[in-house]
């Protein structure tokens, strides 16, 4: 007889009756049904931004989230400058827009690096951390940080960029290209990820319209929605790109989509880089009147939507800050109910949340049956096994 | 100081097995500690090696400003860890609380949650926002020197 | 052949219909607009379904007398936010939930109960969602009584 298990476990304490990040309901080994307990990382972050000045605000909402740490505060200040009915001159929108495609090539070798692992590809983590190095220096060079640039400013940009620089930046694209281009044909080629990946946790494109998923988590099912063309800001109505879809909605699509996204990545970047025009990079805003401006960008993750009302005073009345994945991790439940369990941490990676998020992933069993208790780590296991199991079917065959 | 402390205190300082606690973070410290196992930094080759479960760790690697929600874990966690204990507060929320400190969801700092439950804990700070990681390695190595 | 951005606001007016009042376009591409809270839901229906708008997020605010909930919706094709209004005194926070319409409004409505004490009726699962498991009930973060309380 199957009845239904909560099966509790924490990377903290496997033992604890508590509630966790995720919780997953199984059937024997698959899943059933989920829910998440948000708190953790709750901080408050809106109201510290409603006690600040308008020029604080970026650096407080930079730390949102530091993988998407030019998003957010490039989102905040397009609100403003919406609201105060800002100029932002022509230079500032090519670095706002240099600064936030390296943002998105950083991220999403980040990400690739963590699926890999999650598979039990650790020589993919490695690989691809290493090769994200240089987008680091780059931001680095260009902003005076790997991470946090503090580079957008309600106006414009804070810090310029000299030839030098620039010339810096090309090169460290020069060491990216290669690499990214073999992730990207062992991703397409490989015949244990095919098997391992496609089919699993599956988006519909029905769901994903109905759950209002974003980014790629949406593009990989077949939505075909990106700020930067949908509602252009910075320089994306100016340089030449295309947005990235597959159909299939499943974890492999999402790879693909992700990894094809930093080539196009790239590929703005450099005519970014090579035509950005002299001028100033910031516009004087002296006050910010009464009103209300909306400010999104495309994260690497997907959209990010800042809504600021202003009173006229020295800094917003009220500011409103939601990241892609609020409304992405949702349709987890949409996409791990059905799964077996070895395909659940890939699964959840997939959408991109905050690595942190990730960790805190459990599975939990009711009293009565007996406790099972199984860890993040336990699920990342599972996982590499899975893949292992794949593997020796391929070389069999 | 008997044979078997010294002995662990031998093992702590040549290979010190790390447990990443998140108490409520923005990613950007927690990414820079995963930065320190890739290739270009590679803190397996100093012996430091991330430990899967809060009783094999020799250190506490904490984030995170200590949110109310993860206050009592942070605890607990360091009440399972084994002991000795080096608790290594990493990054401006973790060793103060950084820009979060007047947030309605603060509960930390760090320090003070730890010594509520052991008064004499071994506590070092590693500030920065996120610390480069060329600081967290410097932080670790200068405190296990100490030790 | 795209749809231009005037013919679909002008679409939008007659999906919303009479409920929907005070418009204001302070930008081409960004409107607002008010309706009663007894109208809310269906409003919210009819933006998704009728007119094929994207839910992006909402924002709950203290406006003094009155708490104000601006619903954000988004249609992709031509960039236009919309932005619906909904009011209620906060001596009667309560107002109907879009959940049961719209499904990616559970989370932000449970949050806005969270800070701001908003009650969403009919919201299928209003379990506290953000706030810590021993927050204190009844204390609103978000609320102006509140906001000087760390």
């Amino acid at each position: 007889m199957t009845h239904r298990t909560l099966i509790p476990i924490g990377p903290y304490h496997p033992l604890q009756e508590e509630s966790e990040f995720f919780q997953l309901y199984v059937e024997g080994e698959t899943v059933v049904d989920m829910d998440v307990r948000l708190s953790y990382n709750h901080r408050g972050i809106e109201g510290i931004a409603m006690r600040r000045t308008w020029d604080q605000v970026p650096y407080a909402v930079e730390r949102v989230c530091g993988i998407c740490s030019g998003s957010h505060p490039l989102a905040y200040v397009q609100a403003v400058e919406e609201i105060a009915g800002v100029k932002v001159p022509e230079r500032a929108l090519y670095l706002r827009t240099i600064v936030n495609e390296l943002e998105r090539i950083h991220s999403h070798l980040l990400w690739f690096g963590l699926a890999g692992h999650f598979i039990g590809y650790n020589t993919v983590f490695m690989w691809a951390w290493r090769y994200r190095e240089p987008c680091l220096d780059a931001l680095e060079v260009v902003s005076g940080s790997r991470i946090n640039y503090a580079n957008h400013t309600v106006g414009g940009s804070r810090l310029d960029i000299t030839p030098e620089k620039i010339k810096y930046v090309h090169e460290r694209l020069d060491e990216i290209e290669r690499p990214l281009d073999m992730f990207i044909s062992t991703a397409l080629g490989d015949p244990v990820l095919s098997l391992r990946l496609k089919g699993v946790g599956v988006l519909t494109e029905k769901d994903a319209r109905r759950l209002g998923a974003v980014g790629p988590t949406a593009r990989a099912s077949g939505v075909p929605i990106d700020v930067r063309r949908d509602d252009p800001y910075a320089v994306y109505d100016r340089v030449d790109w295309n947005v990235v879809t597959r159909s299939n909605g499943d974890v492999f699509d999402k790879v693909v989509v992700r990894l094809l996204e930093t080539k196009e990545s790239i590929k703005m970047l450099r005519q970014a880089l090579s035509e950005l025009p002299e001028g100033p990079i910031r516009a004087d805003v002296k006050e910010v009147p009464p009103g209300e401006g909306c400010g999104h960008v495309e994260a690497p993750r997907g959209e990010t939507f800042h809504f600021v009302k202003s009173n006229g005073g020295p800094g917003p009345e009220r500011h409103k800050i939601r990241a892609p994945s609020y409304v992405n991790v949702p349709t987890f439940k949409a996409t791990c109910i059905g799964q077996p369990l070895a395909d659940v941490t890939i699964t959840l990676a997939a959408i991109d949340p905050c690595y942190s998020c990730t960790e805190r992933m459990l599975v939990v069993k009711d009293a009565g049956s007996g406790k099972r208790l199984m860890g993040f780590n336990d699920l990342v296991r599972l996982s590499q096994q899975k893949t292992e199991q794949v593997r020796q079917c391929v070389a069999r065959s | 100081m008997t044979v078997l402390d010294r002995v662990k205190l031998w093992g702590l300082k040549k290979s010190p097995w790390v447990y990443h606690v998140n108490t409520g973070a923005c990613n950007n410290c927690d990414i820079e500690v995963l930065e320190l196992l890739t290739p270009r930094f590679d803190v397996e080759r100093l012996g430091v090696v991330l430990a899967a479960s809060p009783r094999h760790a020799d250190a506490l690697m904490v984030t995170g400003v200590c949110t109310r929600q993860a206050r009592a874990r942070l605890q607990e966690i360091y009440r399972q860890a084994a002991k000795p204990c080096l608790v290594v507060c990493l990054g401006a929320c973790a060793c103060t609380g950084g820009i979060f400190q007047d947030a309605w969801h603060f509960a930390g700092p760090v320090d003070d949650v730890i010594r509520e439950v052991d008064p004499d804990a071994k506590i070092i700070y590693i500030p920065g926002c996120p610390p480069k990681p060329e600081a967290m390695i410097a932080g670790i190595a200068k405190a296990l020197h100490d030790l | 052949m795209a749809e231009a951005l005037d013919g679909v606001i002008q679409r939008l007016q007659e999906v919303a219909g009479s409920a929907a009042l005070k418009w204001e376009r302070p930008r081409p591409n960004r409107v607002y607009f008010a309706v009663p809270k007894q109208n809310a839901r269906e409003m919210g229906r009819r933006l998704v379904e009728d007119f094929g708008a994207r839910f992006a997020t909402a924002t709950g605010t203290d406006i003094g007398e009155e708490l104000e909930v601006i619903y954000h919706f988004e249609y992709d094709a031509v960039g236009l936010v919309i932005n619906m209004r909904v009011r209620t005194p906060k001596g009667d926070p309560v107002m109907p939930s879009l959940t049961p319409v719209v499904p990616p409004a559970d989370w932000i409505e449970r949050e806005m109960n969270d800070l701001l004490g908003i009650v969403f009726e009919g919201h299928p699962d209003p379990r506290r969602l953000i706030l810590a498991d021993d927050w204190p009930q009844g204390v609103y973060p978000l609320r102006k009584e509140q906001r000087n309380d760390a």
